[in-house]
């Protein structure tokens, strides 16, 4: 019996069958729906019924003179803002103490990285149930520190319930922030903080000056990671203050935004159901954010290190 | 400029009971080059890392100058150090890493700029000032490291290993650069080593730690001619020195070594250089003899009769000056546990079961499988104890 010789189409595109299975399924749950959904976001379908026709890209003109879309995506930026500033100061400095390799280290890491492990809507759940002004324990608990004059209606005061909003998730993501910037920490050679030692720096400078800059891709990764986190928030505000981003839409984020226009979830009657309304809001946040993501990147990767 | 001086210097980790550097006493006079050396785990580096700061002291003195600086932070030593992996800071350009020290002292900036330019001329870095370590080869990060050490002109340089990461030529190339550099500036400097070859080329004087223990501080030529211990005598040369188990007979007439069952006359020059042997009653002793003092006895038509041994060649290896001649000896040969674990060891080195290595001259015919005549210089020959495997002289000499 002779072999078959292997043809030349065999050898320079055989193995493409072994990335066929991946791929069939890549193209199933992403590339189809994305396509799909990017046709039903040119259409005027409300979710409802069989009205479907094609309306070009008349839902991407509307959202850019759609007022709630704005107002959402500064309330994204806010908090995207806030919990940047939160994650790269107090999520570094908790590294930098978890890095000392304290006694009980185990339990402190445990317990710092234990809200990311917790399910948003259960722990969000609880927060409301604290932050209440009738059963709450935040309130008593002011009153009984002698800072009654602080107690709050926390999640019906439309400047508090955003601030809420971004307490909320900066406990939850902290355990991010501290295990990134630990990790980052720990490659830091032993050898380069001794020889700044050596060369006279105080502890001080031995982080700010060697130590810190080491740091640059686990600063870059916590701020995209962290850009992209805040921007998909939904979960929080849903829990905290509704589908509406109450009171007054001052917690509406994108998130809210889009799933009230595409679903309902209001006290709005079905009329207001726009579903391609929302897939195009839906789309066109993934774009911006996509855009927004890679010049981060390009941005934060330039001051990183040569290796 | 500084002196350096440690007295019964300590170092237990927690958890074990050995310490990993014994009772170190060493007094390191201004200016000078010392180099400590020994194998892995010999607690060199342990003892650098102290006297540096960056270890704590488990008990003993470290004196810089005349002031004990156990408690001092690194920074208040007045060292400067080179490390293995030069730990350069690789966020900064060679400019900055050189003037990383000034900047920290809050030197004026023209003032660094000069000093950085002045280094950089010595080290020949100038047109590699902007760069980042990244860019640079594994030579040109070693004398970016130098010079981040020599600009602030400390009391003193530690350096660990410094050259370990440098091919063979480069390593050579740079070994008389950082001698050069240290004899010029005259820096008491501290160098750690595994390296014997770049030990004995460097320092002053040599340092020799095994086990945490020092065996033996002394001029390069004094450590080679002059082991205090068998463990010093095996790790200084290569290929090392022959050690094996012999038998002495003190007589009227002298002493007569007997050495896998042939007997060589040890001239009154070996007796005088080790008169612990004259003093004791005959018996066991262990006798090295380098290679070098081991030739074709062809070539030696004149050498005392009474000082030739027969052997088999077992290997001959040409390396075109010499001929290195693997005999066999019917003679037990000494072995230290860590003579074997040295990191450097090869065919060339090290004594094998029977096996002596002899360097003939290259004018010699001898074949492998060959019995020779082999011309001992008996006046060269070394002895030490068979219980203590001390040299058979008064300490100190």
């Amino acid at each position: 019996m002779s072999a078959r010789p292997v043809s030349s189409f065999s050898k320079t595109y055989g193995h493409l069958w072994f990335v066929l299975p991946g791929f069939a399924f890549f193209l199933a749950v992403m590339i189809f729906p994305l396509l799909f959904a990017t046709g039903l976001s040119m259409t005027n379908w409300s979710g409802l019924g069989n009205d479907v026709s094609f309306i070009g890209l008349a839902n991407y003109v509307e959202i850019l003179t759609h007022w709630p879309f704005y107002r959402a995506a500064m309330h994204n930026a806010f908090i995207f803002l806030a919990i940047l500033v939160f994650q790269h100061t107090v999520g570094l400095y908790l590294a930098v103490l978890l890095n000392e390799k304290p006694r009980f280290m185990q339990f402190y890491r445990t317990v710092l990285f234990l809200p990311v492990i917790m399910s948003l809507v259960a722990t969000g759940f609880v927060w409301t149930l604290m932050l209440s002004p009738n059963i709450g324990l935040i309130n008593p608990m002011l009153e009984k520190i002698g800072l009654g004059f602080l107690a709050q209606q926390w999640l019906s005061n439309p400047t508090w319930a955003l601030i809420m909003i971004i307490m909320v998730t900066a406990w939850n993501s902290m355990g991010w922030a501290i295990i990134i910037y630990l990790a980052g920490l720990q490659n830091v050679p032993e050898e380069l903080r001794q020889a700044a030692e050596m060369d006279g720096a105080n502890s001080r400078q031995v982080f700010w000056r060697v130590v810190f800059p080491q740091l640059s891709p686990a600063f870059t990764a916590l701020t995209v990671l962290t850009f992209i986190g805040t921007f998909r928030t939904f979960d929080v505000v849903y829990v905290l203050t509704g589908p509406l981003g109450a009171p007054n839409f001052a917690t509406d984020v994108l998130g809210t935004l889009i799933y009230r226009t595409a679903f309902g979830g209001s006290s709005f009657s079905s009329a207001d159901i726009r579903f391609a309304f929302g897939v195009a809001m839906a789309l066109l946040t993934m774009v911006i954010m996509a855009v927004i993501c890679w010049g981060l990147i390009r941005i934060l990767r330039k001051r990183e290190i040569e290796s | 400029m500084a002196s350096v001086t440690t007295r019964a210097l300590t170092k237990t980790y927690e958890g074990s009971e050995k310490p990993a550097l014994d009772a170190l006493d060493l007094e390191i006079k201004d200016g000078e080059f010392l180099v400590l050396v020994g194998p892995s785990g010999c607690g060199k580096s342990t003892a650098l890392k102290m006297i540096g700061g960056l270890e704590d002291v488990t008990s003993g003195d470290i004196l810089i100058g005349e002031q004990r600086v156990n408690d001092y932070a690194s920074r208040d030593r007045d060292i400067a150090m080179v490390f293995q992996s030069y730990a350069l800071y690789p966020h900064m350009t060679v400019f900055d890493n050189i003037a990383f020290p000034l900047q920290i002292a809050k030197v004026p900036k023209d003032e660094i700029a000069r000093k950085v330019e002045e280094v950089a001329n010595i080290l020949q870095l100038q047109a590699l000032l902007h760069r980042k370590p990244g860019r640079l080869s594994g030579g040109q990060r070693q004398r970016v490291a130098m010079g981040r050490a020599i600009i602030r002109r400390p009391s003193v340089f530690l350096m660990d290993e410094p050259l370990s990461n440098l091919d063979a030529k480069l390593r050579v190339k740079m070994r008389s650069e950082v001698a050069q550099i240290q004899r010029t500036l005259g820096v008491t400097t501290i160098y750690v080593t595994h390296d014997q070859v770049e030990a004995m080329t460097m320092g002053d004087r040599v340092a020799l730690m095994r086990a945490g223990v020092l065996q033996q501080v002394d001029t390069p030529d004094n450590m080679y001619h002059a082991p205090a211990n068998t463990f010093v005598a095996s790790f200084i040369g290569s290929p090392a020195m022959n050690l094996f188990h012999a038998a002495c007979e003190n007589t009227a007439d002298g002493a007569v070594l007997t050495l896998g069952g042939q007997k060589i006359a040890v001239p009154s020059a070996a007796l005088d250089r080790y008169p612990g042997l004259k003093d004791r009653a005959s018996g066991p002793v262990i006798v090295g003899v380098r290679p070098e003092d081991l030739e074709d006895a062809r070539l030696k038509p004149d050498h005392p009769t009474d000082q030739v041994i027969e052997a088999e060649i077992q290997l001959l290896e040409s390396l075109g000056s010499d001929h290195m001649a693997h005999v066999a000896l019917n003679a037990t040969p000494v072995h230290d546990d860590e003579e074997l674990g040295q990191e450097d060891l090869d065919l060339t080195t090290g004594s094998h079961e029977g096996i002596c290595i002899c360097r003939f001259s290259s004018q010699s015919r001898a074949t492998r499988g060959e019995t020779v005549r082999i011309a001992v210089a008996a006046d060269r020959l070394h002895f030490f104890d068979p219980d203590t495997r001390q040299a058979l002289r008064p300490l100190g000499d």
